[in-house]
């Protein structure tokens, strides 16, 4: 079918297979593809509301065996640089989140092997006991199937144990491309599957919980691949509906063993649109200005996104591999006013909150994001003593 | 926007009410569509690219990959911005040498355009081939500017922004530049996107592609609109190309290996122009193409 026949078929309301899909991609114009994004953005937010979350990514831990080979943020278990954080740490970022209106920690770490069930479980409990309204968005599947291995659990019970303790919803982290080829050649296919990454994802819509769905391209994958992703998530989506948004962004190769390139700019622009029009069942598509920066995050807003993710505050990972971009809730909103759409605050659940806080109160300009440690302090917080380690390392440190 | 598209396409310069439209226009890819299809009226599918050594102080030990030496700074005085052109060209060989904006030469000659075409004649026996830019934005009567420069026997091809943080405020400048080159007729490239950004509201892309658009859409009499690689990015200056940029401009002429041992500032450049379905073509500071 030739680009305009397909063009036609998506205004007409058709599904794209994964045939019409590698056509659009390999051979529309950016501007159709953009038009076409536009068009199906318009459609499912006809009111022309951007949003947005003041949260906080709070990295609890860099201790990983997993060593995936784009990462550049993790430290091997025993390493001098590695770093875990307590709970009074955490919740100073929590209090620090809260003052700059927030509600939410989108709390991810390495998968450490000396952080059992029984830290999670406690840390949630706190948090919830000391700031009952604030939310945890909280541990990718990889993470959920490191917990499930450690403790013996299934997955499924993993879930429930940690939605009794406080979890709110479940982040899209850890897809990186849902092909195994892929996974093998990047080394993460020992923290997650594709199978198993939906499967969990799949364990977490059952059992209530909203997730988001992500996808980091631009390391080894082919287009084909990159296309198998997608349609894995708009399968998962028919199947459980619990995705509330898509989240693309590109490797960031800086300081990683893969090494390489990043995928150019516009190439985040026509990837973030042909997910708009592929993944036809998800609602909401965020811009990842913290890989793109601000001036294309915002252009985004162009190619089919509707949502201009997290404020932030605090971000690792990303920045381990190269990408230092910040934007405060101000410039966020700037940037949302300035494309003509109205900004709105929401939650992880993408329900609207209200207007935006610095237009309701005086909150400080951040023109920087946070890092775990400030003082660039190693080592694991003392708090730590009391639960199970596995590895021969953190066993002689709790003695 | 579509009504546009007849004038984008037989390269006729939009008007200022038109213009407006286009700097006010929310649908950003109708801007792209048009300020593209004006790119490719002017040249097809080829995107150059400069890589340029700029130069802060003393000579260069080596060039690297560099088409052009661009001397950068206020110099003191023309003797001394003579003597650091001498010592400079006398390593660069057949590297073109440039340097200096018009606006700080003008300062030098206490604004008086006869001392300037005297500095400008003692810059070029020292070896200086043009002088680097021209800001639209500082100078009051750039045409006699121009002329006085070329009177010294130098030649004025860039013309810059240096600070411009309101789109009407670019749009009174793209004008500028298209009367500029209408009296002088010497411009070949244009880089509309101001040098100075306000550090806590920066310009949004949103206004930087526009204001990329609309540059290509009314300096219709300019060859060449220009972003710079180093300054706005490897990301939005790649984008720009779909919003009319047609020349990308200060490409580091020295490998870092920031991109790795396999890949070099020019490999770089010319995948990021590919990927932009455009064709790559290195070009020189006379922005003759080189192979």
């Amino acid at each position: 079918m030739s680009v305009l026949a397909i063009a036609d078929k998506l205004v007409a309301g058709g599904r794209l297979t994964r045939a019409e899909a590698k056509e659009l991609y390999l051979k529309a114009p950016t501007s159709l593809l953009g038009r076409l994004a536009d068009r199906a953005r318009r459609l499912r937010h006809p009111e022309g509301i951007v949003t947005y979350i003041i949260d906080r990514n709070v990295n609890y831990t860099n201790v990983c065996v997993a060593r995936c080979k784009f990462c550049a943020f993790y430290r091997p278990v025993g390493s001098g640089e590695g770093y875990t954080l307590g709970f009074d740490e955490i919740f100073t970022k929590i209090e620090e989140t809260m003052a700059l209106g927030g509600g939410q920690l989108l709390l991810q770490g390495g998968h450490n092997p000396d952080v059992p069930l029984a830290w999670y479980e406690d840390l949630f409990r706190q948090v919830k006991g000391r700031y009952p309204d604030f939310r945890l968005h909280a541990l990718s599947p990889p993470e959920v199937i490191h917990i499930s291995r450690l403790s013996g659990l299934s997955t499924p019970e993993v879930i429930d144990r940690l939605i009794a303790a406080g979890l709110d919803s479940v982040p899209g982290g850890g897809a990186e491309i849902l092909v195994d080829r892929v996974r093998k050649e990047l080394h993460c296919d020992n923290k997650a599957t594709a199978d198993e990454w939906l499967r969990v994802m799949g364990e977490a819509h059952r059992a209530g919980l909203r997730t988001t769905a992500t996808m980091m391209y631009g390391t080894v994958e082919t287009v084909d691949e990159r296309l198998e992703h997608l349609f894995r998530l708009r399968e998962q989506q028919d199947e459980t509906g619990g995705f509330t948004a898509f989240i693309a962004w590109s490797y960031q190769p800086e300081h990683t063993e893969l090494g390489g390139t990043e995928a150019t700019g516009i190439e985040y622009l026509r990837t973030l649109a042909l997910s708009r029009l592929v993944l036809d069942n998800f609602d909401n598509l965020q811009a990842s200005w913290v890989t793109q920066g601000g001036k294309v995050g915002q252009l985004s807003l162009a190619y089919g996104a509707n949502d201009m993710g997290s404020v932030m505050i605090e971000e690792n990972v990303v920045r381990a591999a190269g990408a230092e971009y910040c934007m405060d809730e101000f410039e966020v909103v700037r940037n949302i006013e300035n494309a003509g759409f109205v900004a709105k605050r929401r939650n992880m659940h993408y329900e609207v909150l209200g207007d935006p806080v610095f237009r309701e109160r005086e909150v400080p300009r951040m023109l920087e994001l946070a890092v775990a440690r400030h003082d660039g302090r190693v080592g694991e917080a003392e708090d730590l003593r009391g639960y199970e380690a596995r590895s021969a390392a953190a066993k002689r440190l709790r003695k | 926007m579509n009504d546009l598209e007849p004038k984008a396409a037989a390269r006729e310069a939009l008007t200022h009410a038109e213009a407006q439209r286009v700097l006010g226009c929310p649908d950003l890819v109708s801007v792209g569509v048009l300020a593209e299809m004006a790119r490719k009226a002017h040249h097809g599918e080829r995107v150059t690219y400069g890589q340029v050594l700029t130069v802060t102080e003393g000579v260069p030990t080596a060039l690297e990959a560099a088409r052009e030496v661009r001397l950068e700074g206020r110099p003191a005085s023309f003797e001394a911005a003579a003597a650091w052109t001498r010592a400079v060209v006398a390593v660069a060989g057949d590297v073109p040498v440039t340097g200096f904006s018009v606006a700080d030469l003008l300062d030098l000659a206490g604004g008086d355009h006869l001392a300037l075409a005297e500095g400008a004649a003692v810059l070029k026996a020292a070896g200086l081939t043009a002088v680097a830019s021209l800001p639209i934005d500082r100078v009051d009567d750039p045409a006699e500017l121009v002329r006085a420069i070329e009177h010294g026997g130098l030649h004025v091809w860039r013309v810059v922004i240096e600070q411009a943080p309101a789109l009407e405020t670019r749009l009174a400048l793209i004008e500028r530049v298209t009367a500029l080159q209408q009296e002088v007729g010497t411009v070949k490239t244009f880089a509309p996107l101001p040098i100075i950004d306000q550090v806590d509201t920066p310009s949004t892309g949103y206004d930087d592609v526009r204001t990329i658009a609309v540059a290509r859409l009314v300096c219709v009499n300019v060859p060449s609109i220009q972003v710079d690689w180093a300054l706005y990015g490897p990301k939005l200056a790649q984008v720009a190309i779909a919003y009319g940029a047609d020349d990308l401009d200060n490409v580091p002429a020295v490998d870092t290996l920031v991109l790795g041992t396999r890949r070099s500032p020019r490999q770089d450049i010319e995948r990021q122009i590919t990927a932009a379905f455009a064709t790559p073509a290195a070009r020189d500071a006379r922005f003759e193409l080189v192979r």
